[in-house]
């Protein structure tokens, strides 16, 4: 991204978003293969913009390789960045998924950078960077939960689960069916929800604040991520979310041009994905008297979209449906114990 | 600790023996009743009410401050 499409972007989202407290979330392919004078940059126009009242909050979510000593000692200083990571498990299981271009493992640098992290939090204290990671099940970790959990737990890492799904140019065979995913969950939810340990796991964390409030508390569930998120590819175009980026059928603009993201944002298109979750709860809509409506709204409308609707629900439906009732049983039994020892 | 109805059980909050479960109803009540953006008549979706959860949290186990979560 160029740093005339970063000041575009940037300036045009703070715009539309209209005082509204805004994160922006620096992804890829791997977002720190962009050296530190853009992060500098970044830092400057959010402070630029924060001086002009707007709330500003800078994220990058990286593969854990490419964080160095100087961009540590960039995010201590400027403090509103925050690193999120990626780590599939245990040093065999993540280094069969993610390995690098020579072929040699990435654990050993994520984990370095973790401590890394760790060591930067201890020293300044009052300075938050974060290292919790999104670790995706498929294939080849799918067999072993019970040591991927013990992983995350004797590392105190706290991490966010999400399923391998086939997009894009994809052709590896990783992919789990959502039966097995839902099992998966179920087994993995098991493991945690009564060991004293507290390390955070979502989407479970997440599931048991939605059943209890009744509201969605991700993305894949909030009725239609294009009323809350955008997507700005390297080259200025607009997309629904980070997942359609490349995609023309998705692309709804380009922040390079006048007014781009408003025009974008107020396209038919874009108004069209926005309704997605009304219309999956309509009359006759796939979703219409589901109990769970509330808290999924039809889930993530990519994953919809690869397989082959992007206004149907998410295939993943049965395997929420059967996730929620399992986390639901825990929480009333848990209420209900509450409740007996008044 | 006065008792509140959580998914039709009345309970004391400081009852609920489980750390994680108990979090999560800290979590559902406050972004009703003491969410400092629960005056904001925008504020109806989650990604937000998240966030200000996160900042706002003091007084439980909440360290994380996830992304979104789509992507990988």
């Amino acid at each position: 991204m160029s740093m005339s499409t970063l000041h575009n972007a940037m300036n045009q989202v703070v715009n539309y978003a209209k005082g509204r407290r805004i994160t922006f979330i620096w992804h890829g392919g791997e977002p720190l293969l962009l050296d530190l004078k853009f992060y500098q940059e970044v830092a400057e126009v959010s402070r630029t913009l924060r001086d002009r009242g707007h709330s500003i909050r800078n994220a990058i979510q990286t593969n854990g390789t490419l964080v160095t000593d100087a961009l540590l000692d960039f995010i201590t200083k400027e403090r509103d960045f925050r690193l999120g990571l990626s780590l599939d498990g245990p040093e065999v299981v993540n280094d069969f998924s993610r390995p690098k271009a020579d072929g040699s493992g990435s654990f050993k640098q994520i984990l370095q950078t973790i401590t890394a992290i760790r060591e930067r939090e201890a020293r300044a204290q009052d300075v938050s960077i974060g290292s919790g990671v999104i670790c995706i099940i498929g294939r080849h970790n799918i067999k072993h939960l019970d040591a991927l959990y013990d992983f995350f737990k004797s590392h105190q890492i706290n991490f966010k689960v999400n399923p391998l799904v086939m997009a894009g140019r994809a052709t590896c065979s990783l992919a789990v069916t959502p039966m097995e995913y839902g099992e998966a969950m179920c087994r993995l939810f098991d493991l945690w929800i009564d060991d004293p340990n507290t390390i955070r796991i979502d989407p479970f964390q997440e599931i048991m604040t939605s059943l209890i409030s009744g509201t969605p508390s991700s993305c894949n569930f909030s009725d239609s991520c294009a009323k809350t998120f955008v997507s700005i590819g390297p080259l200025g175009d607009i997309y629904p979310c980070g997942r359609f980026d490349g995609m023309s059928e998705f692309r709804l603009g380009n922040v390079n041009d006048p007014d781009g993201l408003k025009m974008a944002l107020s396209s038919p298109e874009h108004a069209k994905l926005g309704s997605r979750g009304k219309f999956l709860s309509g009359g006759g809509g796939s979703c219409s008297g589901c109990q769970y409506l509330p808290i999924c709204n039809g889930g993530c409308m990519h994953i919809a979209h690869i397989s082959g609707d992007v206004m149907g629900k998410d295939p993943f439906c049965a395997m929420y449906k059967s996730l929620y009732g399992h986390i639901s049983k825990k929480l009333h039994a848990a209420l209900a114990k509450a409740e007996n020892i008044q | 600790m006065e008792e509140t109805l959580i998914l039709g059980h009345a309970i004391s909050i400081d009852k609920i023996e489980n750390i994680k479960i108990r979090h999560a109803v800290l979590r559902s009540i406050k972004s009703c009743s003491s969410c400092v953006f629960s005056d904001n008549p925008g504020h109806t979706d989650h990604s937000d009410t998240c966030d200000a959860h996160s900042d706002n949290h003091t007084d439980h186990t909440d360290n994380s401050d996830y992304h979104c979560g789509t992507y990988d």
